[in-house]
Formats: C-alpha cells, sequence, structure tokens
C-alpha cells in the first residue's frame, strides 16, 4: 500500500468530515494499518488477536471524532495516541500483563542458543506496558520524545526519565538471558 | 547508554517486530463497522426535501380550490413534481452508492 502524503491525507480526512465518505476512510486505514499492526504486535508481545481488535477499535474511535481532528499533527500520531490508551485501558482492566510473555507465546528458540528477537520480545515484555509503549514509540516509530510525551500524556522530562530506565531494565534482561 | 547502543537497540526492536502485510479484511471490518453521520450536506438533503414537500402541498390545495385551472398552474404543478423527484433520484442514488461500497 502506498504511504500517502500530508495533502493526501488531509484531502482524505476533509472527504470524511464533510460527506461521511466511508470509501475515503478505507484508503486511510489501508494505509496506516501496517504500521499500527506492527506497533500494536510490539506493545502486545506478538498478540495477533489483542493487536488486531485495539486496530479495528482504533481505527473506529478516529472516525467518530474525525470532526475533533486540527490536522496540525500527522493523523498517524493521532491514531498511536488513540492506540497506546486503549492498550494501556484493556492492560489496567485485565491487570494481567505478568502472564503477556506466556499469552503472547514468546518461546525459547529451538537452538537453545543466542536468539536476538526472541531476547529482545522477552526483555520488552518484562517492561511495564507504559514503558513498552514509550519504548516502541521512540525506537520503532522514530518519533521525538516531545512526540512521544503527547501520546502517552506526559511531560517530556518524565518520558525520558522513563525510557532511561526501561533501557537500563531491558539491557539487564538481555545481558541475564 | 550511549548512541551506539541505542542504535543496536533500535535496530534490534526493528529487527524483532517485522511489519505485517497489509491485512484488507481489518480494512473491510472497520469500514464495516463505520456509522453513518449526519453531515452538513445531508441536513441541507432534508431541509430541501421538506420545503419541496410544503411547496406541493401547497400547491397542489391551490390548484384544487381554484375555480378553473390555466396553464400557469399546470407549470407550477409540473415543475414542484420535477423538483420533487429530482430530490428524490438524488437520495435513491446517494443510498445505491452507499450500498456500493465495500461490504
Amino acid at each position: 500500500v502506498a504511504a500517502l502524503t500530508k495533502v493526501e491525507e488531509l484531502r482524505l480526512i476533509a472527504r470524511c468530515v464533510a460527506f461521511d465518505d466511508h470509501r475515503a476512510y478505507g484508503r486511510l486505514v489501508e494505509a496506516w494499518q501496517p504500521a499500527l499492526l506492527r506497533y500494536l504486535h510490539g506493545i502486545t508481545g506478538g498478540d495477533i488477536w489483542l493487536s488486531d481488535d485495539i486496530a479495528q477499535e482504533t481505527f473506529v474511535k478516529a472516525y467518530e471524532n474525525l470532526s475533533t481532528f486540527r490536522g496540525a499533527a500527522r493523523f498517524s500520531t493521532w491514531l498511536f495516541t488513540i492506540a497506546t490508551r486503549l492498550f494501556l485501558d484493556s492492560r489496567r482492566k485485565n491487570n494481567n500483563d505478568m502472564s503477556l510473555t506466556e499469552a503472547a507465546g514468546i518461546e525459547a528458540p529451538d537452538n537453545g542458543g543466542f536468539d536476538a528477537r526472541h531476547d529482545v520480545a522477552v526483555a520488552l515484555a518484562s517492561l511495564e506496558p507504559l514503558d513498552r509503549s514509550i519504548v516502541l514509540l521512540f525506537y520503532l516509530r522514530d518519533l521525538p520524545v516531545k512526540q512521544v510525551a503527547k501520546i502517552v500524556d506526559m511531560t517530556p522530562g518524565a518520558v525520558k526519565v522513563r525510557l532511561h530506565r526501561a533501557k537500563q531494565k531491558m539491557r539487564l534482561t538481555l545481558e541475564n538471558h | 547508554m550511549n548512541n551506539n547502543d541505542d542504535n543496536n537497540l533500535r535496530a534490534l526492536i526493528r529487527e524483532s517486530i517485522a511489519e505485517p502485510p497489509a491485512n484488507e479484511w481489518l480494512t473491510l471490518r472497520v469500514v464495516n463497522r463505520l456509522k453513518r453521520r449526519r453531515t452538513a450536506s445531508s441536513w441541507l438533503e432534508k431541509t430541501a426535501y421538506g420545503l419541496s414537500a410544503c411547496v406541493l402541498v401547497g400547491v397542489a390545495v391551490y390548484i384544487c380550490t381554484d375555480q378553473h385551472i390555466s396553464i400557469s398552474d399546470i407549470t407550477l404543478w409540473g415543475a414542484t413534481v420535477g423538483t420533487l423527484i429530482a430530490l428524490v433520484a438524488g437520495i435513491i442514488s446517494d443510498r445505491i452508492a452507499n450500498l456500493s461500497e465495500p461490504s
């Protein structure tokens, strides 16, 4: 799916707001779902069902509130904000994040040796949901700290502190693994 | 962690979480869950439709109570019915266009 330019994106959003154009929104969903699902796979520890549910809910919620979208930020930032909050809410409700590694099916590699992918997945799973979101928004989405702070509704300073602690925790997990 | 560690971690994370292929079912499921909103255009359409219906009733009452029907009465009647048909056709074509959306 070809990426959309900001102008194309705004044109599609305008069509959705003015004419309730579901097809135009379908184009936005197509364009953004791979990146959103990738991020959701990361924060849910590879749980494809939960990722799918959150992605659907995110897109529907975004459409329902599209008239409040001001266009100053990218549509993607807005989507990732909704997705992150939905994920954190679902974790708060379930309150069973400790079983994430197990639930997500992160199994040890067959050869018993070093597997970077597996180790990173375990290191990510060892983090609190909020820290995992911050780490992935920063490293996977490549967003600046200021934007990450807006998404998780914190100050940039608090995000930097959490990012630093999360990196230390991940390093410890990677070293012990 | 220095910048080098940061870059290594970034590369590891990106490598460990692959971008999933586009899932057209997700798009369809999302589009199917969207509810029709009342847009400015639909309000305009409904207002115009209501006004036309009022005019049509008014003209019908006028013609029925009038003793003699002139050519201008018939022209007025025809123009009003024509406007009403155009509006109804517009609404129906809009509904058909919505039905042809991916489902």
